[in-house]
């Protein structure tokens, strides 16, 4: 009788630890990433897209562009080991892969290509809701820029 | 500021030091820096800024350990070379994607006003860490921006 | 004088030797370059950059660009003159390449003014005082000389190369190369002499 109950005591001390413990990621949790592919140059009039407002003071406080131009605005809502593709000026490609997250911080595999060849890639950690810069292949007297964000679900 | 020669420029007395003048003129300027203080003290203040330039640019050798990494890093460049002109595409990330590192030149901070410490030990730390990067060329950097502390990686695509 | 001539012979063979082993892709040449060649043309680098990591950089990058354009050398000139000329070429455009689009200036890892001068055996307080002044502010100074400046006097200065040479390294004409040596010559002294006039004033005042 005493170790029955004992035993009911440790179960339900392990059920309230792991209830407490910090969420663990399943394979149902999924992440927003948003890909912004810009277009820094020095030609033409000082100028950026609004779409890029939230991130154009870090930029302008590195970069000496005065013309910020948004390509394309795409965004995944993607499971962890799901990769997405976005296509790329000049035949390339950036290919992105979460892998998992500790709630804090996502893991992004980030390659780019160029021809089908990988030319660069990283493995990242991206805080929750921030964003990383990426750059420069040269593009048309300019540079591009692939900004980054991610969102957990 | 010294004030020139009326016999010779600062140019002649350069020209002299390298061997650069005629034998004729070499006798000639001989025989007047020996009499010329001027000159001759602009003689020795050119000769003394080579040498400690050279002697300062001497004690700045590459130290074992550099030449060592190097050597690794230009052995995994002409591997890379070799498997490009051999056509082989070895998967979507690469099969060494931890072990081939780009030189990273340095974290830099950027922003308008001094380098501040105190601004980089906020709680939230950078937007992206870096866990690893893997290019063909070796001109990567790791930027963090001082207020948002915004992460940028930048790399030089092969021309 | 026969002597002489044999070595320098035995010299261009085995450079020669060298740069056709290169050609062929083989290995323990491409080794014995980089072991022949990296701390002179580190040396070199660190002349142009002023900067330990830009210099380590620049080195690598020399060595593979070497290693990928190996076919393209002709031998028209010889394979110091060829090395110079990819070295000055990668640290000046290392410099552009950053100065183009970031808006800061690179401070350098190290600390700029580590610098000594090697211990010589005088008491004269004159000359102590110069080598002195020139601890402080001589790479003060040649951080101010624009590069095509800085370029001649590097060459002249560590590489010991004549007029003829750095004339022949950077394509420009002897009389050019004359003027530079003598412009980064008198600028720095210059330099180094109104630091002098101004230490001599403040002391007055004090």
């Amino acid at each position: 009788m005493i170790n029955f109950i004992k035993i009911r005591f440790i179960l339900t001390a392990i059920l309230f630890i792991y209830l407490l413990l910090p969420p663990i990621v399943s394979a149902g949790d999924r992440v927003l990433t948003d890909v912004k592919v810009i277009h820094a140059s020095t030609t033409g009039a000082e100028q950026f897209d609004p779409g890029l407002k939230g991130i154009i003071h870090e930029l302008k406080s590195v970069f000496k562009y005065t013309s910020y131009r948004l390509l394309k605005d795409q965004r995944f809502d993607l499971n962890f080991s799901q990769e997405g593709l976005v296509n790329l000026p000049g035949n390339r490609t950036l290919l992105l892969l979460p892998s998992d997250t500790d709630g804090k911080r996502i893991r992004y595999q980030i390659n780019i290509q160029k021809n089908n060849l990988s030319i660069f890639q990283t493995q990242v950690m991206l805080k929750n809701n921030s964003s990383i810069t990426i750059g420069g292949p040269e593009l048309d007297s300019g540079v591009l820029l692939i900004n980054i964000s991610s969102a957990l679900q | 500021m010294e004030k020139e020669c009326d016999l010779c420029t600062s140019e002649d007395i350069s020209r002299f030091i390298d061997g650069e003048l005629s034998s004729e003129q070499c006798r000639s300027f001989e025989h007047h820096f020996s009499l010329c203080p001027d000159c001759s003290h602009r003689i020795d203040r050119y000769i003394s800024l080579s040498f400690a330039f050279s002697c300062h640019a001497d004690q700045k050798t590459m130290e074992n350990h550099e030449a060592a990494v190097m050597g690794h890093k230009l052995e995994q460049a002409v591997l890379n070379s070799e498997k490009k002109s051999a056509g082989t595409i070895s998967g979507l990330f690469g099969k060494n994607i931890y072990l081939k590192l780009a030189s990273i030149l340095a974290v830099l901070m950027i922003g308008l006003f001094p380098f501040d410490e105190d601004l980089l030990q906020g709680p939230s730390g950078p937007s992206a860490i870096v866990n690893s990067l893997d290019t063909e060329y070796a001109s990567v950097m790791i930027i963090e921006t001082q207020i948002e502390k915004h992460t940028i990686i930048w790399f030089l695509e092969e021309t | 004088m026969i002597v002489t001539r044999l070595e320098t012979n035995a010299d261009t063979i085995k450079e020669q030797d060298l740069v056709q082993r290169l050609k062929k892709r083989q290995k323990w040449a491409f080794n014995h370059l980089v072991s022949k060649y990296q701390q002179r043309l580190f040396k070199l680098a660190y002349g142009i950059t002023l900067d330990r990591e830009d210099s380590l950089e620049v080195v690598q990058d020399v060595f593979i660009s070497v290693y990928k354009n190996i076919q393209t050398f002709r031998q028209d000139s010889s394979l110091d003159t060829w090395l110079r000329k990819i070295t000055i070429h990668q640290c000046l455009n290392w410099k552009r390449k950053w100065k183009r689009r970031f808006k800061w200036n690179h401070k350098s890892l190290e600390q700029e003014y580590d610098f000594q001068l090697p211990e010589e055996n005088t008491n004269d307080p004159e000359i102590l005082f110069w080598e002195k002044q020139l601890e402080n502010n001589l790479m003060k100074a040649i951080r101010t000389l624009p590069d095509k400046t800085r370029l001649v006097f590097v060459l002249n200065a560590i590489e010991g190369l004549s007029y003829e040479e750095i004339a022949e390294v950077l394509s420009i004409k002897k009389g050019t190369v004359s003027s530079r040596l003598h412009l980064a010559r008198k600028s720095l002294m210059d330099s180094l002499e109104l630091n002098e006039e101004k230490r001599i004033s403040y002391g007055k005042r004090m």
